[in-house]
């Protein structure tokens, strides 16, 4: 038998394979390349940019949890002007679909981010973090279907790149959410960024996160994360790139089945610096084993009980 | 860019020590860190094969002997992941991630190299002293390794390293000075006339005396580095989570340095602990 076919398409763009890293787990891409070659991921979305630098919050910004973490950083990033003078030329050149993940704090800012990355050469797709809960708007406006129309529509109108909207698992009905969203004009929804979470330390009996709360990841959020994903493809026509505690091959294609185009594999970087690529040739394996001639076979594919 | 820090081969445990109650090393045998690992670098390693703890735990290595593979690590055994890690069986596998972070390095023309280790602070320090001591070309005129401890049973019993002066301190005087491991700097800098224009300073322990020896380093601009300690999810750089203020105080995207990859070895100056 050949090869397995591991390409897939969004919004008209191929994906050498459907495996890309999730924003804010492999920065802008320049630790990561000291680690594996970014040629061989199917994409990678860096970290949250905004219009204006951010410092993030004070530590501690991380706690570990029962089979995952939570997390705080607060969206520390370079800013639009220094991602652009600094960090996407690494990215242009490293072969891979390059998707630029923007967020600001009202949809004024979005839209500013995504009409100057319009033009920007090396920029495959962007993708909205409509849903970050460490930064109060994010998490109030993102939950809001209404918010979430207008917010993917104003980008919509000044960009011809594709849009991804990422969206919220902190709300009651998600597939509301996906939905907004290509109402909006979105060409992709991806699903979950992580849930509202914290811990506290019994001996100081302070919170163990700067901020109170963080978001949780990691393989504890993927059943929750494969349920969202489900609903999101039976409510929506678009692809859906699952997110939500891929630690291997076997994740992914649940993640397939439950109706996922492709996945982002984040919090699993931290443990195995290799994950995404690990990933990919289990994926590979997987169908090898099973006689199964390409990915897109498993999209959506899961029977009925 | 080519990728260069490929290496998560597994790390065969060839042996454990246990020093104290509480700290144990371990020698691993791992080709590559051995030969690449420097002083003040770390390794990050999974304490368990399963995902409980999820986290790897970074661990400054503390010896390498490049010849036969080993290195060694020297830990506390504090919480589920040392106790974890600490259970380990001659010969089992494990997997880690390294060599990371950068090194101690050398004040060209400071004569004096005078080490400040506290507590489980004391590994990368210990291990510089070696690579100094060892050192043909620009070796410090006098090593000084000062390490302090809570009291005698907690004291950490490493080889003497020739060429090397070392003076231990307790909190409770059950052994060397009576105080900190600062008070200890602190007299021995009066009574023997140390300059900042011959003396170097490195230190690694608990933050407050971390915070001490920085007070001391600025005040008396002396040349200086310390190593610090944070959780890291990752430990190459790309979570953002071991997040420490930057000295002067910052705005936008600079305020934070990330421990694993801006360090773990600072300019005393540089950090806000």
């Amino acid at each position: 038998m050949k090869a397995p076919d591991l390409q897939v398409n969004i919004a008209g763009i191929t994906f050498a394979n459907p495996v890309l890293t999730a924003s804010g787990t492999c920065g802008t891409g320049e630790e990561l390349a000291r680690v594996i070659r970014l040629k061989d991921l199917g994409g990678f979305v860096t970290k949250s940019i905004s219009v204006e630098p951010r410092p993030g919050h004070p530590a501690p910004r991380v706690a570990e949890t029962t089979a995952g973490m939570l997390n705080c950083i607060g969206l520390q990033n370079v800013g639009l002007d220094r991602f652009l003078a600094e960090k996407l030329d690494l990215l242009r050149d490293s072969g891979t679909k390059v998707i630029v993940n923007i967020v600001g704090r009202k949809i004024g800012d979005y839209v500013e981010a995504a009409r100057r990355l319009d033009g920007a050469r090396g920029i495959d797709l962007l993708e909205l973090n409509l849903s970050c809960p460490n930064v109060k708007e994010g998490l109030d406006n993102g939950a809001d279907p209404r918010w979430v129309h207008s917010c993917v529509a104003g980008v919509r109108q000044v960009t011809t790149t594709p849009l991804i909207a990422k969206v919220t698992p902190n709300t009651h009905d998600i597939a509301e959410l996906a939905k907004a969203a290509t109402d909006g004009g979105a060409d992709a929804v991806s699903a979950i960024n992580t849930l509202v979470g914290m811990a506290i330390d019994i001996k100081t009996h302070r919170p163990r996160l700067s901020n109170i709360t963080g978001g949780l990841s990691g393989p504890a959020i993927k059943p929750v994360a494969l349920a969202c994903v489900h609903k999101i493809s039976q409510a929506v026509a678009v692809p859906v790139i699952g997110i939500g505690g891929i630690m291997t091959g076997a994740d992914a294609i649940e993640f397939f089945l439950a109706g996922a185009t492709a996945v982002q594999v984040g919090t699993a970087t931290f443990r195995e610096p290799t994950a995404c690529v690990d990933i990919v040739r289990q994926i590979k394996n997987h169908l090898k084993a099973n006689n199964i001639p390409a990915v897109t076979k498993l999209i959506g594919a899961m029977k009925k009980q | 860019m080519t990728p260069t820090l490929l290496n998560s081969a597994p790390a065969r445990l060839v042996r454990t020590t246990r020093l104290t109650a509480a700290a144990v090393t371990q020698t691993f045998y791992h080709p590559y860190i051995a030969r690449l690992g420097k002083p003040g670098q770390f390794i990050q390693i999974q304490t368990t094969p399963g995902i409980e703890p999820f986290f790897r735990r970074p661990m400054s290595i503390y010896h390498t002997a490049p010849k036969r593979g080993w290195f060694s690590v020297l830990f506390a055994t504090v919480g589920t992941g040392t106790r974890l890690l600490s259970r380990l069986k001659k010969g089992d596998e494990i997997s880690i991630v390294g060599p990371l972070g950068n090194t101690f390095c050398r004040s060209p023309g400071r004569k004096r190299a005078v080490l400040v280790a506290g507590g489980v602070g004391l590994p990368p320090l210990h291990f510089w002293a070696r690579h100094l001591a060892a050192r043909k070309r620009n070796r410090p005129a006098e090593i000084i390794l000062l390490i302090g401890s809570r009291s005698m049973a907690d004291r950490l019993r490493v080889p003497r390293i020739p060429g090397v002066r070392s003076y231990p301190a307790t909190d409770d005087g059950s052994i060397g000075h009576h105080g900190t491991v600062i008070d200890l700097l602190k007299k021995l800098a009066d009574k023997s006339g140390w300059s900042a224009a011959d003396t170097a300073v490195y230190g690694c322990g608990p933050t407050p005396m971390l915070k001490a020896l920085q007070e001391w380093i600025i005040r008396g601009g002396y040349w200086g580095q310390v190593s610090l300690e944070e959780m890291m999810p990752c430990g190459f750089g790309v979570c953002s989570g071991c997040a420490v203020p930057a000295r002067p105080a910052r705005d936008g995207y600079d305020r934070y340095l990330r421990v694993c990859h801006d360090g773990p070895v600072f300019s005393a100056a540089e950090v806000q602990l």
